[in-house]
């Protein structure tokens, strides 16, 4: 965060950088860039799983932050409106990869996989057996639809209305995909500490079906 | 032709458009008949309408999203948001959500969700009527119907593509974006922003702090007296800007307009030009005491000053 | 049926009608039944646990600082594009151009000299060669065109954003409702007659700021009606 400080003592507020930006001031893009970067970085990785992407949607986002920041009219708050422009950029790259599990369209519930739980099972919670790593571990190898709506509610605090505006699918549906995003990842954290333990040898018993 | 021919003529009124008395009747019962042709479209698909009511706290967030259809949001005076909607088709249904999910929510959103986009513009309408708390804050985005937004407090943000937005008695931030639609603020008693490419802006009895307006080539009209210390820009590039002021409006003008006229009832300062380009001027006046600020900006419209009686 | 048979299929009911008011009770909707079989049941116990030790840890992750070459990379982009302006403008840019204390001395010292030989020059040479500035009496001549945009009357950048836009919503335009669409285009339309009027003036008098400062608004509100129209994902 030192360096966020040293941006904000030595420049000004975003609405000034911004200002400056709209006439083409490097140092004002190299102030919003360095204000913002984690930010949008982290969103990026979080909602593709992958370094490389991640690294090259940061860049487009920027890219396409710098060339369009002459429109911000400043009726939302800039962090908003970036917010947004970033989300945006990594749907778009999701969707042309032809990922279709990203589209959260209306499905026959009664086609849909019920989500598994296993009755009678290992009875540890997980508390105290994951952290940090493990979890963002998880949460990168989550399906993209999954991905997308847990990041954007648990991690980035967009409400489902929101969600639903941004993926194109209704409040239920984005209600629907978050609880199997989230009994997903669970299923791997649990997997994963299983595997991980080789002082104990513990049977699952079968799931119910 | 023979005399008893043109005497009949000269009777004949001229209303009828020269046709015969019978063809003249048939022309109006069939143009009275044209008239009850919408609604009997309107009417032939049927309207089913719902409510819901959620309990609020005092100063709820209302969000809404919708296509088609006109949009009434209505103060009153209970901790309470009351719906009410139309729709004309099992393909058009309305999601609403509350957060928190128990207890007086602080949030209400609604959005109208189309499963068929071949759908008719009919079939797509959606009629909204909300009854809400004075103090809520709103978020309408409503892409081809008026919006109606009546005693409201809270700050408003209101969009529409196509469609008009009328603000009346809001005493909150305002902020009203229309590409074609046209704008009205009657008696807005706190800051106003409003955009329109299209469409015209227009004020009335105006008492907040400050109001900003900009439009393309819609006219932007300002009626009713200046707040003492008040803000007012206005912005236009080939429309028309007309203020109708009280004799007694005090206020700083600056001015300018690239390739307009400019016209005043108000005595204003000395002109100075500050463009090549013939006609332009700018002006920097101010008429008895300044108290308001008041900035005129057009590219190719006309500015006129008025003072009314 | 055997007395075990049908408490086991009773707990599973319970544990079933668990699952299915689960994902409710986690978006905060009233299911007392949850709290209620968590109690009794160990098993959902552990699934209620685990699902908000998730749900939480999910919310404050810490940030992760990216590689440093990403500012390079987006810094040579927006040169090429022409967003960055080249020059500096005023005092800065020459401090820069000298680079140290040293470059400023002998900055100063050229300065001075320069200063002194233009202000003899002024004095010496005849009146009427002394070009006036060509303006009609009574009219103070338009302020210059700011430094680094001498030969452009928009920033570059925002034209090439709008001209992208533009591209992007044409394509997009066909699956727009018709009525949607004509808005949209009603209001292109407007603003592209502005644009146009503007430029006019521009091209006849290119030191005029206001001209050009109307046409930059309007590409700027031109793009954000693009944008308006291109995030419109309404049916």
């Amino acid at each position: 965060m030192s360096s966020d400080k040293k941006v904000t003592t030595k420049a000004a507020s975003d609405s000034q950088l911004i200002a400056r930006a709209q006439k083409g001031d490097e140092e004002a893009f190299a102030s919003l860039f360095e204000a913002h970067k984690r930010r949008v970085y982290s969103l990026c990785l979080r909602m593709t799983g992958n370094v490389a992407e991640a690294e090259d949607l940061t860049q487009e986002a920027f890219l396409q932050l710098f060339r369009k920041i002459g429109t911000f009219r400043g009726e939302s708050a800039f962090s908003t409106w970036l917010h947004r422009l970033v989300v945006n950029v990594v749907l778009m790259h999701l969707r042309k990869k032809g990922l279709q599990q990203v589209s959260l369209d209306e499905t026959d519930p009664t086609l849909e996989e019920p989500v598994k739980r296993d009755y009678g099972d290992d009875d540890r919670r997980l508390i105290g057996s994951i952290d940090r790593i493990t979890l963002a571990r998880a949460i990168g190898k989550l399906p993209p639809g999954y991905r997308a709506v847990f990041v954007l509610h648990d991690m980035e605090g967009y409400e489902h209305n929101e969600i639903a505006g941004i993926l194109n699918c209704s409040v239920g549906n984005s209600k629907s995909q978050l609880h199997k995003a989230r009994m997903k990842l669970r299923e791997a954290l649990r997997a994963g500490r299983s595997e991980g333990e080789t002082e104990e040898n513990r049977e699952t018993t079968p799931s119910v079906g | 032709m023979g005399k008893e021919d043109k005497t009949v003529l000269k009777r004949t009124p001229k209303c009828l458009l020269g046709m015969t008395p019978t063809k003249f009747n048939a022309l109006q019962l069939g143009a009275v008949g044209l008239l009850f042709v919408p609604l009997a479209i309107t009417y032939a698909a049927d309207l089913v309408k719902q409510e819901k009511t959620f309990d609020t706290t005092a100063n709820p967030h209302i969000g809404l999203s919708n296509m088609i259809g006109r949009v009434i949001v209505r103060a009153w005076d209970r901790q309470q948001v009351h719906v009410v909607y139309g729709t004309y088709s099992p393909q058009v249904n309305v999601d609403m959500d509350q957060l928190p999910q128990r207890g007086a929510a602080e949030k209400v959103h609604l959005t109208t969700r189309i499963s068929d986009v071949k759908a008719s513009a009919t079939e797509k309408t959606v009629f909204y009527t909300l009854d809400v708390p004075a103090g809520s804050s709103l978020e309408i985005r409503n892409t081809e119907g008026r919006i109606d937004i009546e005693k409201i407090s809270g700050d408003a943000f209101l969009d529409s593509t196509g469609g008009a937005i009328s603000v009346t008695d809001a005493s909150g931030h305002v902020v009203a974006n229309s590409i074609e639609g046209d704008i009205h603020l009657t008696r807005p008693a706190g800051k106003v922003e409003a955009y329109s490419v299209c469409g015209g802006i227009h004020f009335v009895g105006a008492t907040g702090p400050s109001m900003r307006a900009q439009t393309t080539s819609g006219r932007i009209i300002y009626e009713g007296d200046l707040v003492s210390g008040g803000d007012y820009s206005f912005r236009n590039y080939r429309g028309d800007i007309d203020l109708y002021l009280p004799a007694s409006a005090s206020f700083e003008l600056n001015k300018s307009t690239v390739r307009g006229k400019f016209s005043s009832d108000f005595p204003t300062g000395r002109s100075q030009a500050t463009h090549p380009y013939p006609g332009a001027h700018t002006f920097l006046g101010s008429n008895i005491s300044s108290t308001a600020t008041v900035r005129l900006s057009s590219y190719s419209g006309d500015v006129h000053i008025h003072r009314q009686p | 049926m055997s007395e075990l048979d049908m408490s086991t299929n009773a707990a599973r009911a319970a544990c079933a009608q668990f699952d299915a008011d689960l994902p409710a009770f986690l978006e905060g909707e009233d299911r007392p039944f949850v709290a209620r079989h968590a109690a009794e049941c160990e098993f959902c116990a552990v699934v209620l646990g685990d699902l908000e030790l998730i749900r939480s840890e999910s919310q404050d992750f810490p940030l992760v600082e990216p590689p440093a070459r990403l500012w390079t990379n987006i810094r040579a982009s927006l040169e090429a594009e022409g967003i960055i302006l080249e020059q500096k403008q005023g005092l800065m840019g020459w401090l820069d151009w000298f680079g140290h204390a040293g470059g400023i001395r002998f900055a100063l010292q050229f300065g001075t000299a320069a200063c002194l030989l233009l202000i003899g020059l002024i004095l010496l040479l005849p009146t009427g060669v002394r070009k006036m500035h060509p303006v009609t009496a009574g009219v103070e001549p338009a302020s210059p065109a700011p430094l680094g945009s001498a030969n452009a009357a928009v920033n570059a950048g925002l034209v090439k954003s709008v001209s992208d836009m533009e591209a992007s919503y044409r394509e997009y335009a066909k699956s727009l409702d018709p009525m949607v669409q004509q808005s949209f285009q009603r209001g292109l339309q407007s603003l592209d007659d502005s644009i146009r009027e503007c430029q006019n003036v521009v091209d006849q008098y290119p030191n005029d700021a206001e001209a050009r400062e109307y046409l930059t608004s309007a590409y700027q509100q031109k793009a954000a009606v693009l944008m308006t129209a291109l995030e419109y994902n309404g049916r």
